[in-house]
């Protein structure tokens, strides 16, 4: 019997490897789910983080607590103690316009009018 | 006996006519006596008109010098010279003093009592000029008010950033929405009634020294409307602190 060639050899080998390396993919390549799970998840995930890092430092998540300037209480009670001011004019008037000046004005009415 | 009864009777005639110029005399200074009494009785009154007249005038300058250290004092603390109380009250009391030597030297009833009209005309006039100082300084206050308001509508504009916020993240806003609007409410409320006041008071203004009946009416109008807004402020600002309390909760 004659020996086969050794070209014929190496080429039969290449073949049994291409038809083993097609077998062995199609019995072992992964299903799209395993692929997701696989590859997608991690990358999304990974993803994701970077952007919550992102967001978290744009103050968007957690916004920073309000400056003292800013507190409703604070500001608004700074305007009213000024603007409660205006009771002492009030009292002003109250105190000129009083019974006393009436009386000091009738004395003088009453001179005015006095036959004398 | 009829030669002594005409010696009698001569002798009594003598006497009658010696003594007809004492009594002429008497009658003079009994009559002189007479009318000083009756120039005195005027007199009389002259001088106690004149002295109701100077005892009004020394109250009426103490009543003006303690309203005017008051308005001094006021103006230190506020910091407001756009009217100057103190300065229309100087005018008045330098026009006192005037009316003092005025009643000292008036010599009829007629001259008192022009001058007594005159006292009447300074105090009425003295009121309605005090009231429409006040009212422009009330005026000045309400537009520094109004200045400071605007903040608080920047903080209520912050309060509505964050509310949108925390209810993009579906957080449970309702609480604090609801105060929100009910302090923009109020603020809105409060800035219309102010304006309202302002309004009155600039009117004040315009008024003729006949019309003092509406400027005391204004004046207190104007006062009622100032502590009303004052009111409504104050609700606000119980309602803008209640929300963002609310909104910091939520965080």
């Amino acid at each position: 019997m004659q020996k086969p060639s050794q070209q014929f050899v190496s080429k039969l080998e290449e073949r049994l490897r291409l038809a083993y390396r097609a077998e062995y993919q199609k019995a072992a390549a992964p299903s799209p789910a395993r692929r997701f799970f696989r590859f997608f998840i991690p990358a999304f995930s990974g993803a994701l983080v970077i952007v919550l890092v992102l967001m978290n430092s744009g103050n968007i998540l957690n916004p920073p607590p309000l400056q003292n300037n800013q507190q409703s209480n604070d500001a608004s009670d700074q305007h009213f103690e000024a603007f409660n001011e205006g009771d002492q004019e009030a009292q002003l008037v109250q105190d000129f316009d009083n019974d006393e000046l009436n009386q000091i004005d009738n004395g003088v009415k009453f001179v005015a009018s006095s036959n004398f | 006996m009829k030669k002594t009864n005409t010696i009698l009777t001569i002798i009594t005639a003598l006497m009658a006519g010696s003594m007809l110029p004492g009594f002429a005399f008497a009658q003079t200074v009994s009559s002189d006596a007479a009318a000083p009494v009756v120039m005195t009785q005027q007199q009389l009154n002259l001088e106690k008109a004149k002295t109701i007249l100077s005892n009004s005038l020394d109250l009426l300058e103490k009543h003006f010098e303690t309203t005017r250290q008051k308005a001094v004092m006021l103006q230190n603390l506020s910091q407001i010279t756009g009217a100057d109380i103190a300065q229309t009250l100087d005018e008045y009391l330098a026009q006192i003093q005037s009316f003092k030597q005025e009643v000292a030297n008036d010599q009829t009833s007629a001259e008192l009592k022009a001058t007594a009209q005159k006292i009447h005309l300074l105090i009425q006039n003295a009121k309605q000029n005090v009231k429409k100082n006040v009212g422009k300084r009330v005026s000045v206050r309400i537009a520094q008010f109004t200045q400071r308001a605007k903040s608080g509508q920047a903080l209520i504009q912050t309060a509505q950033t964050r509310l949108n916020l925390a209810k993009s993240h579906g957080k449970n806003t309702d609480q604090a929405a609801s105060d929100l609007q009910s302090c923009q409410n109020l603020m809105s409320q409060g800035n219309q009634t102010l304006q309202t006041a302002q309004g009155k008071f600039d009117q004040m203004q315009n008024l003729t020294s006949d019309q003092q009946d509406q400027v005391s009416q204004l004046m207190t109008d104007g006062l009622a409307l100032v502590k009303q807004a004052r009111g409504t402020y104050e609700q606000a600002r119980q309602s803008c602190s209640a929300a963002i309390q609310e909104l910091r909760t939520l965080r």
